[in-house]
């Protein structure tokens, strides 16, 4: 996975998936974002998710046990390919088959149950036929047995198998018995005679009896077993003979099912697509659930780009704040084509809101509903996020080297409508240039058919005509002296007031010539010495 | 008695069959209590855990040794036995529990005839595989617990434990018997009585955690293992107070070694074990444990039920089948002891 894609917070939504069938997962795994053009099919997909999520409040425990069954599924990808190219599939094959068979067979029944119905290319087709061949006993159980209901010789050969094993085990005790008798001694569990090495005369009337061959011998006895008649020699040969026909017929049997399973191959492999996707549409839909997520409302290509999202959370930071009992800020914006800015005091989430607006097109692009009250988008051709995020090991550039191929890597991509986060844009740098380059590159993509959104702290950006201008509240409304209350001497602490002074919400501002000076506030607030921000503070006025 | 109506008596609904050393008569138990199954009516469920060395032929990759089952027995085994099985197998379910032979599937024995049973790899495994044989209608569990570290541990998945000696396992009868005798001792390690000792050390061995408890409380120790540390565990403690030390891993030569070198302080000590699969010591460290005044109590007991023996050894070495017997079924009294290589009756005092 990109950094891009895990900053967004996409590898999130692809983890939260979860689906319960190998089926599902492999689509999951498969899944791509639908690009502009494909606005007709994400529209299809939106409506199924919207279909499926009101069946699990109208039908919650029918979508449950069909999720139950989809956990059972044994995955059949491998055998399928298998008997496709010729192979003859095994019993551990066929039974897993007919799991498969019994499982599609009790997830279509429910589906027929539900109302309004989901599309048919949830469904998978039916196969009567195929699992009738392969319960010849009609028992309906999914266990396997290759039983003699298969073949009319296979159960011929196992009667006489049998018929054979019990002439040759009544043979053989008729056989021990009388040679008991005659020698006055009893076999034990393992069918032998053991006589004492001492007593030569016991031996020599076991041995003249030429009706045992010695087996085994110890320091203190000697252990003899019945020798073979020849009436059972030839039983046991006819036996072996038996066995071997047995299993060639149970391998003629295999051979014909492995046949009938390769005609139904096509069709198998439907229902394994059609269990696939309804797997990821419930697994979906269930997150869509969890996330309290709602459909986002579809620009079209041939209208002007445009995103709008209210009351957005980002589900990855949600989840992530909520383990420390916070609760995400809701963030509201709306863009529209060309350049838009979020200024505001540090720590007051502006890069929180980059990755919100990016993962909220991203998530709709993959077809999925969004954690916010409502929103309106496109689709977009690339989503890309230009953060700080400085790996020089990887990349051998300085931080502002890294930003800037980063930058040209992305302005092509602008050319077409595309969504463009940048964050803390060419902050690396000094200020007078980095200022300058800022603005440079803010009015070239406020020409483009884009949406861009940057953050940045450069006064300059704050009164380019055409840009919109987004402010985040921050601590602008708290009183100074509130603020002094909250400052503790536990700089964790600190760190906690602040975060429940800041107002995270995003207010649209006009042109201004100057942006509001938080910096100060932040660093005192987070333990900076008095002394250093005092003197900072007669800098500034300077 | 025959060993399967020990077993009924015993009211143990899963058995487990451990041998003292390869040759012990391990397969003889096991198809012996199958062959009694058979003639009692009782439906069997068979599994395995374990890898004797020889139960999977390296070269073959093959599972051995080959038991003769009953129509009706059912099986939790991997997929590469089933199509070596002479008998005709019906596949009833999968368990996702995946081994070097495969997954183990439930099946059930629908002719007579000899196969292979290879069973999951971890006891928790073999507790849901046991749960699941009972869950098809089997009144006896029957699992067969290699030598190796998780397979002697299979008495801990089983209501009841079969223990197999003979010949094998020592160089003369002395060694046998006290061999014999010690596994007895080991196995039949009391629970622990004192319930909040109970609850603290069901913790601590949750936890993975060395934990001290005395008079003045309970207290985790730095350590992972007590092996090296029981000089520095004894310099924690009071010199009269008595104390227990619960050690969730196993306990060694080298542990009670290192604490009979204190031996004025062995009085003192009660030591706490999961189970007694957990406590691999000689019979020599462990009298001289005893002797001083040591103790171990286990969490969960094991039930020995009986023990068979095999006279023979595969080296040659063997004694008179009915003296043999007699000798050890002298020494474990009262627990029964079979000599199935002579008949399935136990010995006689």
């Amino acid at each position: 996975m990109s950094d891009a894609s895990r900053m967004l917070g996409i590898d999130y939504f692809l983890a939260s998936l979860a689906p319960a069938s190998p089926y599902g997962q492999a689509q999951a795994k498969a899944l791509r974002p639908f690009k502009p053009g494909q606005e007709s099919a994400l529209r299809e997909e939106l409506a199924s998710l919207e279909h499926a999520l009101s069946l699990l409040s109208t039908h919650p425990d029918e979508l449950a046990k069909i999720r139950h069954y989809l956990t059972e599924l044994p995955d059949w990808r491998e055998p399928l390919h298998e008997v496709l190219a010729g192979g003859v599939l095994s019993d551990v094959e066929l039974f897993s088959l007919k799991q498969n068979l019994y499982f599609f067979a009790r997830i279509k029944e429910i589906l027929t149950t539900l109302s309004p119905l989901l599309p048919a290319k949830y469904e998978p087709p039916d196969f009567y036929a195929l699992l009738a061949l392969l319960d010849p006993d009609k028992t309906g159980s999914p266990s396997f047995y290759l039983s003699d209901s298969f073949s009319v010789r296979l159960a011929e050969y196992r009667a006489k198998i049998r018929e054979q094993q019990r002439a040759a085990s009544r043979l053989s005790e008729s056989q021990k018995e009388r040679a008991a008798s005659l020698v006055g001694l009893s076999f034990n569990p393992a069918g032998e005679l053991a006589a004492p090495r001492h007593d030569r005369s016991l031996q020599s009337r076991i041995e003249a009896t030429a009706l045992f061959i010695l087996s085994r011998e110890t320091y203190t006895e000697r252990y003899y077993q019945l020798k073979p008649t020849s009436q059972e020699l030839t039983l046991a040969q006819e036996l072996d003979r038996l066995l071997k026909y047995e299993q060639e017929e149970e391998e003629k049997v295999r051979h014909k099912l492995s046949l009938a399973v390769k005609q139904e191959g096509e069709r198998l492999r439907q229902a394994i697509a059609s269990l696939g996707r309804l797997d990821l549409l419930l697994s979906k839909a269930l997150l869509a659930r969890d996330w309290r997520c709602v459909r986002p409302e579809l620009v079209g290509r041939d209208e002007p780009a445009e995103f709008v999202m209210g009351a957005a959370r980002h589900p990855e930071i949600e989840a992530s704040l909520s383990k420390q009992n916070k609760a995400f800020t809701p963030i509201s914006i709306s863009l529209r084509a060309g350049v838009a800015i979020v200024t505001g005091a540090n720590m007051g989430g502006k890069t929180v809101t980059l990755r919100t607006v990016g993962i909220l097109a991203s998530l709709v692009a993959y077809g999925m509903f969004v954690p916010a009250s409502h929103c309106r988008t496109g689709l977009f051709l690339h989503i890309s996020i230009l953060t700080g995020e400085y790996r020089a090991f990887v990349t051998g550039l300085s931080r502002f080297g890294h930003e800037i191929a980063a930058l040209c890597a992305a302005l092509p991509e602008v050319e077409t409508r595309s969504l463009l986060l940048v964050d803390e844009l060419a902050s690396s740098t000094n200020p007078a240039e980095g200022s300058a380059l800022a603005q440079a590159v803010a009015e070239h993509l406020s020409q483009s058919p884009s949406i861009c959104l940057l953050t940045t702290h450069y006064d300059r950006l704050a009164y380019l005509r055409g840009v919109a201008h987004w402010q985040v509240v921050g601590l602008s409304n708290v009183p100074s002296q509130e603020l002094a209350e909250a400052l503790a001497d536990d700089p964790a602490a600190s760190r906690r007031d602040l975060a429940e002074l800041m107002d995270y919400t995003l207010t649209p501002t006009e042109p201004t010539r100057h942006l509001p000076r938080e910096a100060l506030r932040v660093a005192s607030h987070l333990g900076l010495p008095e002394s250093i921000l005092v003197r900072a503070a007669k800098l500034l006025r300077r | 008695m025959r060993l399967l109506e020990r077993i009924q008596q015993s009211g143990c609904r899963s058995v487990s069959v451990v041998g003292l050393a390869k040759n012990a008569g391990k397969t003889v138990a096991v198809n012996s209590i199958i062959r009694q199954c058979a003639d009692a009516g009782v439906t069997l469920g068979l599994s395995s855990i374990g890898y004797d060395g020889e139960k999977i032929d390296v070269l073959s990759r093959l599972a051995k040794p080959r038991i003769a089952v009953r129509e009706g027995t059912v099986l939790a085994t991997a997929t590469a036995t089933l199509t070596r099985a002479a008998a005709g197998l019906e596949i009833l379910a999968a368990t996702n529990y995946i081994t070097a032979l495969g997954e183990v599937m439930l099946v059930r024995a629908r002719e007579s005839g000899n196969v292979e049973v290879a069973g999951p790899d971890s006891l928790a495994e073999m507790r849901h595989c046991i749960a699941a044989m009972q869950g098809l209608g089997c009144q006896l569990v029957i699992v067969d617990g290699a030598l190796d570290r998780v397979g002697s541990a299979a008495p801990t998945t089983t209501d009841g434990t079969v223990i197999a000696t003979g010949a094998v396992a020592g160089s003369n009868m002395r060694r046998i018997l006290i061999r014999s005798m010690h596994v007895k001792a080991i196995f039949s390690l009391p629970e622990v009585s004192d319930p909040a000792l109970r609850q603290a050390a069901s913790a601590a061995v949750q936890a993975g955690q060395l934990v001290v408890v005395d008079s003045e409380g309970m207290r985790e120790l730095p350590f992972t293992s007590a092996l090296g540390h029981a000089a520095a565990v004894i310099s924690y403690l009071s010199p009269i107070q008595p104390f227990s030390v619960v050690i969730p891993g196993a306990i060694t030569d080298s542990l009670l070694g290192e604490l009979l070198y204190h031996s004025r302080r062995v009085k003192q000590v009660r030591l706490v074990s999961p189970d007694p699969t957990h406590v691999f010591v000689s019979p020599e460290i462990w009298q001289r444990f005893l002797h001083l005044g040591g103790s171990v109590e286990v969490l969960k007991r094991i039930r020995i039920l009986a023990v068979t023996v095999n006279p023979t050894a595969p080296t040659g070495k063997s004694y008179t089948p009915s003296e043999f017997a007699l000798e050890l079924a002298r020494a474990l009294a009262p627990l029964p002891v079979y000599d199935l290589f002579l008949s399935e009756m136990e010995v006689p005092l």
